[in-house]
C-alpha cells in the first residue's frame, strides 16, 4: 500500500511539472514577437495572405486559447485549417511543422533512435567508469594512481564537448583511421556497424561527464568509509571486498542516483553538441537546424518533448532510488 | 556545461575565513593551484585590455583579403601565426585571430560572472528565506529548484535564443536567462546551511535578546553563509563560461559580428582539417579558462571547508 503511494505522488508530481514546464515555455515562445505566419506566407506577403495563414496555423486566437489547442492538440489531436486544404494532426500532436509539412512529433520519433543511442551508451559508459574510478582512487587515496585519475577527471569537468569531439575525430578518425569520421548507421540495418559509428561520440561524451562521477564517488567513498558501520563490517571480520562492494557502495550510489537524474538535462544537451560535430541526424539536429530556419512549431516540440523525457527518466530514478534506499520509501 | 559540484546542503560552514585570505593560502599551498591562479589572471587581463593588446598587436577585427592564400586559407605555416598576426588569421575572411580571443574573452567572462553574479544573488535570497521562513514558501522553493535543476535548461536556452528578437542585447539575455535557470544550486546550499545553523544557540540567543527578523538575518546569519556562498559561486562560473560558449557554439547566443569563443569554435570545425590553428586558440583558451576556474573554485573548497574531501 505504501509503495503504491510512494508511485502514484510521484506521478502526480511529474504531470504537474510537465503542465507547469508547457505553460511556461508557451507563454516565453508566445511573447516574444516572433511571427511564424509571416515566415511561412512568403514573399510578397499580403495582410489578407498573412491573416489567413495565422488562421490556418491556429495563430489568431488569444495565448490561452492557443495553448488549450496545444494541450488539447497533445490529448485529442487536432486539425489545422479546413475544407480541402485542412491538414490533420492525429493524438498526440506536438504541433505542426508548417516549413516542411509534417507531424513535429514524427518528425522527431523518426529521428529519436540516434539520440537515444548516443545518449544511452554514454550514459552507461561514464557511470561504469566514472563509479569505478571514482571508488579505486578512493581505496587507492593519495597514490599516484589516484593523483593521476583526479588529474584527468579535472580536465575531463573542464573540457567542452565540442573540444572533446573535436580531439576524439583528430586521434580516433583522422590520426589513428579506426573509426569512422561520422555518420550514424540504424542498428536495426548494421549492428555491429551502428556501434562501430558511435564508439567515439559515446567516448567522447561519457569522458565528460565520468569525471564528474568520478570525483564525486571518491569523495562520497572517502567519507562512507570513515563511518562507523563500516568498521563495524571489517570487525566482524568481511572481507575488504565485501565490505566495500556491499556494505559501502550501496551507501556511494545514493548521491550518484540523485545526480544522474539532475545530470539527464545534461545529457541531453550533450547529445546535442554531439550529434552536430559527429554529423547525425538525431533530434539534436533537428532542433540545431530549426535554429536556422526559425521553425517554431519545431523549436516548441522539442523542448515540450525533452521536458517530457527528462520528467519521464526523473519519475523512473525516484522509483529506483525508492528500491535503493529504504528510508525514502518512508518519506 | 559541466559541474563538479556535488549536490545538497553537503557544504559545510567552516571557519569564516574571508576570501582574499583562503585564496592567497590556496595558492601559496600548492603549485598547481598558483599555475592555475596565473592563467586566470592572465586571460582576465587579455579580457579587460582587449583594446590595448590590439593595438599594440596594430590589430582590428576587419577583414583583410591581403593575408589570405590563393585557397582562401591563411598564407603562412600555423594558419598565419607571424608578428603581426600573433594567433594567425581567420581563414576565408582574414579576420586576426588574436583580436577575435580577445575580444571574445571579455564577451565570456562578462557573460560567465554576470550569470554567477545574478544566480548567486538570486540563490541566496531565496535559499536564506526558504530555510529561514519555512512552511509553505520553503516547499514552493524545494520544489521548484528541484524542478528547474532536473529541466533540460540548455534546450531550453537553445530554443529561446533562437526566437529571441534581435534587438535585444544578448549578453544581458545571456546573463538572465542562465541566472534564471542557475539559482537553484546556491539556493539548495544556503537553504541547508540556514536550517542548521537556525537550531544553534547563537541565533535562538539572538532572537531572545530581541532581534528582528532582519537583524538575525544579516548579522547571525549571513556571516556564517559566506564560505559556502564563496565556494559554490566560484564554481559556478566555470560552469555558466561553458554554457556561453555551448549555446553560441550551437548559434543560439551571442550573435555576430561580437566575438564569441563558442562562435568561432563553431566556425572553425570546418577547417579542422585544413586549418587546425583556426580551431586550436579559441578551444584552448576556453579549456584553459574553465580549467582554471575549476581548480582554484576546488582550492577555495579545501581551504574554507575542513570537510572537504578535496585532492590528496
Amino acid at each position: 500500500m505504501r509503495a503504491v503511494k510512494f508511485v502514484a505522488g510521484r506521478f502526480a508530481g511529474m504531470v504537474l511539472v510537465l503542465l507547469i514546464v508547457s505553460f511556461i515555455t508557451f507563454v516565453v515562445f508566445y511573447v516574444l514577437p516572433s511571427e511564424p505566419a509571416q515566415l511561412a506566407c512568403g514573399r510578397p506577403c499580403s495582410p489578407q495572405a498573412l491573416e489567413l495563414a495565422r488562421e490556418f496555423m491556429g495563430y489568431n486566437v488569444p495565448w490561452y486559447q492557443q495553448y488549450f489547442d496545444f494541450i488539447g492538440g497533445i490529448f485529442g489531436g487536432r486539425t489545422f485549417g479546413t475544407g480541402q486544404a485542412a491538414i490533420e494532426c492525429s493524438a498526440p500532436c506536438f504541433g505542426y511543422d508548417f516549413q516542411n509539412n509534417a507531424d513535429v512529433l514524427d518528425e522527431i520519433l523518426s529521428r529519436v533512435e540516434v539520440s537515444v543511442s548516443v545518449a544511452i551508451g554514454a550514459a552507461i559508459i561514464w557511470l561504469i567508469t566514472g563509479v569505478g574510478l571514482g571508488v579505486v582512487s578512493a581505496l587507492k587515496r593519495g597514490t599516484p594512481l589516484d593523483r593521476i585519475t583526479m588529474a584527468v577527471a579535472m580536465a575531463g569537468v573542464s573540457m567542452p564537448a565540442y573540444l572533446a569531439g573535436m580531439l576524439g575525430i583528430t586521434i580516433f578518425a583522422f590520426g589513428l583511421d579506426v573509426v569512422p569520421k561520422n555518420g550514424y548507421v540504424p542498428i536495426g540495418e548494421d549492428v555491429a556497424q551502428w556501434a562501430w559509428h558511435l564508439v567515439t561520440p559515446w567516448l567522447v561524451l561519457a569522458f565528460l561527464h565520468a569525471a564528474i562521477y568520478a570525483r564525486l564517488t571518491r569523495g562520497q567513498m572517502l567519507e562512507t568509509l570513515g563511518e562507523d558501520f563500516i568498521r563495524t563490517a571489517r570487525a566482524k571480520g568481511l572481507t575488504e571486498r565485501k565490505v566495500v562492494g556491499r556494505h559501502a557502495l550501496r551507501n556511494v550510489l545514493l548521491p550518484v542516483v540523485t545526480v544522474f537524474g539532475v545530470d539527464l538535462g545534461l545529457l541531453l544537451a550533450g547529445t546535442v553538441i554531439t550529434e552536430r560535430i559527429f554529423s547525425m541526424p538525431g533530434v539534436g539536429m533537428l532542433l540545431v537546424d530549426s535554429i536556422r530556419s526559425l521553425n517554431l512549431p519545431i523549436l516548441l516540440g522539442v523542448t515540450l518533448f525533452a521536458a517530457l523525457a527528462v520528467t519521464l527518466v526523473n519519475f523512473l530514478v525516484d522509483l529506483f532510488y525508492g528500491v535503493l534506499d529504504p528510508r525514502a520509501r518512508l518519506t | 556545461m559541466s559541474d563538479p559540484l556535488p549536490l545538497g546542503g553537503d557544504v559545510s560552514p567552516g571557519a569564516a575565513r574571508s576570501l582574499p585570505a583562503a585564496l592567497l593560502r590556496a595558492v601559496r599551498r600548492d603549485t598547481w593551484t598558483f599555475t592555475c591562479a596565473i592563467i586566470a589572471v592572465a586571460i582576465v587581463l587579455l579580457a579587460v585590455g582587449a583594446d590595448l593588446w590590439v593595438a599594440i598587436e596594430g590589430q582590428d577585427l576587419e577583414p583583410d583579403l591581403a593575408v589570405l592564400g590563393p585557397n582562401g586559407l591563411p598564407a603562412g605555416s600555423l594558419g598565419g601565426v607571424s608578428g603581426d598576426h600573433w594567433f594567425g588569421v581567420q581563414p576565408l575572411n582574414g579576420i586576426d585571430l588574436f583580436a577575435l580571443v580577445a575580444y571574445g574573452a571579455r564577451v565570456s567572462l562578462l557573460v560567465g560572472l554576470g550569470a554567477t553574479l545574478l544566480a548567486t544573488v538570486l540563490g541566496v535570497l531565496i535559499g536564506a528565506s526558504a530555510g529561514y521562513i519555512g512552511g509553505w514558501w520553503d516547499r514552493v522553493v524545494s520544489w521548484s529548484s528541484d524542478v528547474i535543476l532536473g529541466f533540460p535548461s540548455l534546450i531550453f536556452m537553445i530554443a529561446l535564443g533562437a526566437v529571441a528578437p534581435i534587438e535585444f542585447p544578448r549578453q544581458l539575455l545571456l546573463i538572465v536567462v542562465l541566472g534564471l535557470f542557475g539559482w537553484p544550486r546556491v539556493a539548495r546550499i544556503v537553504r541547508a546551511q540556514v536550517l542548521s545553523l537556525g537550531k544553534r544557540n547563537f541565533v535562538a540567543a539572538s532572537k531572545v535578546m530581541g532581534g528582528g527578523t532582519w537583524h538575525v538575518f544579516v548579522k547571525q546569519l549571513l556571516p556564517n553563509l559566506w564560505a559556502p556562498i564563496i565556494i559554490v559561486s566560484s564554481l559556478t562560473i566555470p560552469s555558466m563560461i561553458g554554457n556561453e560558449a555551448a549555446l553560441s557554439f550551437l548559434g543560439a547566443g551571442v550573435l555576430p559580428p561580437t566575438p564569441s569563443w563558442g562562435r568561432t569554435i563553431s566556425d572553425a570545425i570546418d577547417f579542422f582539417e585544413t586549418d587546425p590553428m583556426y580551431l586550436i586558440f579559441p578551444g584552448l583558451m576556453l579549456f584553459l579558462i574553465t580549467l582554471a576556474f575549476n581548480v582554484i573554485g576546488d582550492s577555495i573548497r579545501d581551504e574554507l571547508d575542513p570537510k572537504s574531501k578535496g585532492r590528496g
